[in-house]
């Protein structure tokens, strides 16, 4: 028993580890602080790849027409071979830009910001000290009115627009939940993105079928697959999905 | 404890240990948030926000595991006994990793909105009906108030404050906080991340240490004698203790008693030490005192005193024997009753 | 439901205000008056005091407690009960029921996405987008 070091008594305020004991304690503390560094490289690895989006670095501006749809909505129509786009619009931080907005709904305007974009989403975050400015006219044509698309089922995550559009990597699932109610709470428009595609598009501005922007109605369903049904509208680039909250259910495995 | 009490006492074997629990935590951070992500082909890279949060909590919960596996892996295999020696301070590092996990969180997920970050946490995320969805976040907030609490009290200035009976109960609390830990994972990264390999760690990590838990609960029983329903006890052959040691007798429900045999008299103390409850009898006899084997808290065998300028008492009990047999008496005398140590006369003292 | 978890987290903030603030006001008073008196160790010894002030902060109805009872002479029960091993034993067999399950379930929920769960058109003009296609 002596000789295995198994009998060895240790004594922490007698500072001399017997031997045989002290090389135990050694090679365990090599085992620990070589597997704690191992771990920490293979966790970090095997994080999933949050998907490509551009993240807001570019600072830009744009001039269009504001709609509220119902959440703000900037209309650009074409030009220098362009064709018309819609962004969506949302602030600084966890905020949406409804107060900005307000009165200027059917206006041109020029809003500048840092453009965020994730499939067929645009957004634009509206840059606090230069905010929405009422421009002049254009002779250009007026844009196109929502064109619909028919009533559909569709299963997938309600996110918070600027967070998944880009803002964060990753902005979505249920540990981004609490941040991304914020940001709805705040005003932030919701998106629904969808696993399965409606005429070449996952991802949709969220609405509930009676036009209201009470994205709170959807906290409890929020970074969890759901189904949900509701009418689309294509306006432009993108797409709006006018859900039915009565028929939203969790997704089951 | 009754000497002067000072920030932190440090020995040369405790700058060892935290040494190594700082560079094991160093490394797992380092190679978390600076290696991996330049070996990683991602479309974009995560946040390093993101990624400082899941650095840290996965790094906390690895280790408060090991924290909780120390003491059965020290009753399988007693090599394991100095690392239970300064805990304290792995516990007060972990609680500091705890906290930086949560100061991402904070400043990231919870700040810049409408809402006071404060009123964010417990606001922002209302769920309480359901399992997906639920907010995990309140687990995370129960494990880190019970680990910030233990933290707090870890200075000996608690232990003898609120005595070791109240200070004990206190940090009972850490099983509670582990349950909260692993259900903020379960209902949090697990529903997010959905990496196997993290799933796998988390599992492995929270079963193994059940699992070393009811080993060495079956080990320490296995290696004990139990008592009968009398007053005074069979605690068997007096030949079959060993020099300086002792034999540990289990009475029922948790009590038990070390008998130690030493200079050719015996002598019988309660098992657990005033401390934290080290189990004396897995100590030895040094410099003519019962010492503690988890940190070196010294008693006189006959009285249960410590050596001044020391203060701490346990109970002892009373002995006799019937030649070669001992017996022992299960009602505990209070602590630091003086008890004539039994004499161990030549002919029986070397068991063959 | 938000509305109303926002009243309540309001309230929960409010105390945690409160509680913070009476801590400050508690762990001052027992470092000027009450630290010496209870504790004979303490006596001489400054350098310490700063390393507890955040649990006599946290808490504080606890050390308020102590303090009466250890002024009021009543002899604090020193000994260690044998009920911590019971309790001990209790709380493992606790966590080797409790963690598996919980473990368990979160796997058994979890929505191991993403799935490719179509679209599903509902009325004749999604179907027609869908034909469209």
């Amino acid at each position: 028993m002596a000789g295995d070091g198994k009998d060895v008594f240790f004594i922490g305020y007698i500072n001399a580890v017997p031997q045989p004991l002290g090389r135990f304690l050694a090679v365990i503390g090599l085992i620990v602080v070589v597997v704690m560094a191992g771990l920490g490289l293979l966790l970090s690895q095997r994080t999933a790849d949050p998907g490509w989006a551009v993240t807001g670095y570019q600072h830009i501006e744009l001039r269009g027409i504001l709609e509220a749809r119902p959440y703000p909505v900037l209309r650009v129509p074409d030009g220098e071979g362009r064709k018309p786009r819609a962004y969506l619009l949302a602030g600084e931080g966890k905020y949406g830009v409804q107060s900005q907005a307000d009165g200027l709904y059917g206006r041109w305007v020029t809003v500048a910001g840092y453009l965020l974009k994730r499939g067929t989403l645009d957004m634009l975050l509206v840059d606090d000290k230069e905010g929405i400015v009422v421009a002049s006219a254009s002779d250009v044509l007026h844009p196109a009115p929502p064109q619909s698309l028919g009533r559909w089922r569709l299963t997938g995550e309600i996110c918070d627009g600027k967070c998944y559009s880009g803002a964060m990597s990753p902005g979505n699932g249920l540990a981004h939940k609490a941040c991304a109610n914020l940001c709805l709470v705040g005003g932030v428009p919701p998106v629904f993105v969808s696993t399965g595609a409606v005429s070449g598009s996952e991802y949709f501005l969220l609405t509930d079928n009676k036009d209201g922007v009470n994205a709170r109605r959807f906290a409890d369903f929020v970074g969890q697959l759901v189904s949900v049904e509701g009418e689309i509208e294509r306006v432009d680039n993108f797409y709006i999905f006018k859900s039915d909250p009565e028929t939203m259910r969790a997704a089951g495995p | 404890m009754s000497v002067t009490l000072k920030p932190v006492i440090w020995y040369r074997s405790k700058l060892v240990y935290d040494g190594v629990v700082l560079l094991a935590m160093a490394l797992y951070i380092i190679a978390y948030l600076r290696l991996a992500p330049t070996l990683q082909l991602v479309s974009r890279p995560i946040d390093d926000a993101i990624l400082r949060m899941r650095a840290f909590g996965s790094c906390a919960f690895l280790m408060v595991s090991f924290i909780l596996a120390i003491g059965p892996l020290s009753r399988l295999d007693r090599r394991f006994l100095p690392l239970l020696y300064n805990r304290r301070h792995f516990g007060v590092i972990a609680c500091s990793v705890a906290c930086a996990h949560v100061y991402y969180v904070y400043s990231w997920y919870l700040n810049l909105s409408p809402l006071n970050p404060l009123l964010a946490l417990f606001s922002a995320n209302t769920s309480y009906g359901q399992v997906l969805g639920f907010p995990f976040e309140i687990f995370g907030v129960l494990a880190l108030v019970i680990l910030l609490a233990l933290a707090f009290t870890s200075h000996d200035f608690w232990l003898s404050f609120l005595t070791p009976r109240l200070w004990k109960s206190l940090h009972m609390l850490i099983y509670i906080a582990y349950g909260a830990i692993v259900a903020h994972i379960a209902l949090g990264s697990f529903q997010a991340s959905g990496d196997p390999f993290f799933v796998m760690i988390v599992c492995a990590s929270a079963l193994g240490l059940v699992g070393v838990h009811l080993a060495a609960r079956s080990v320490s029983r296995a290696g004990e004698g139990t008592a009968g329903d009398d007053n005074w006890v069979d605690a068997g052959l007096i030949s079959t203790i060993a020099d300086k040691r002792a034999r540990i007798i289990d009475l029922g429900e948790g009590e038990k008693v070390a008998i130690f045999r030493y200079d050719g008299k015996l002598s019988a103390l309660t098992n657990l030490c005033a401390h934290q409850n080290g189990p004396l009898g897995e100590g030895r006899i040094i410099d003519g005192c019962v010492t503690c084997p988890w940190h070196g808290f010294q008693y006189r065998p006959e009285d249960g005193c410590a050596p001044a300028p020391f203060t701490e008492k346990v109970a002892t009990y009373r002995l006799r024997r019937d030649l070669d047999r001992l017996w022992l008496d299960r009602r505990a005398n209070p602590p630091g009753t003086r008890v004539e140590p039994l004499p161990i006369s030549e002919g029986m003292a070397d068991g063959r | 439901m938000m509305r109303c978890g926002v009243v309540v987290s309001q309230a929960i903030v409010s105390f945690l205000y409160a509680y913070g603030v009476a801590g400050l006001v508690a762990a001052l008073l027992f470092l000027l008056l009450g630290i010496d008196r209870v504790e004979p160790s303490a006596r001489g010894a400054y350098a310490f005091r700063p390393l507890i002030v955040p649990g006599l902060v946290m808490l504080w109805p606890l050390v308020l407690w102590r303090w009466w009872q250890i002024v009021q002479g009543r002899g604090a029960d020193m000994s260690v009960r044998r009920s911590f091993l019971v309790r001990h034993a209790a709380a493992w067999k606790a966590l080797a029921v409790v963690l598996p399950i919980m473990l368990f379930a979160a796997l058994a929920l979890r929505q191991s996405g993403p799935y490719e769960l179509p679209a599903v058109p509902i009325d004749q003009r999604a179907m027609s987008v869908e034909s469209g296609r």
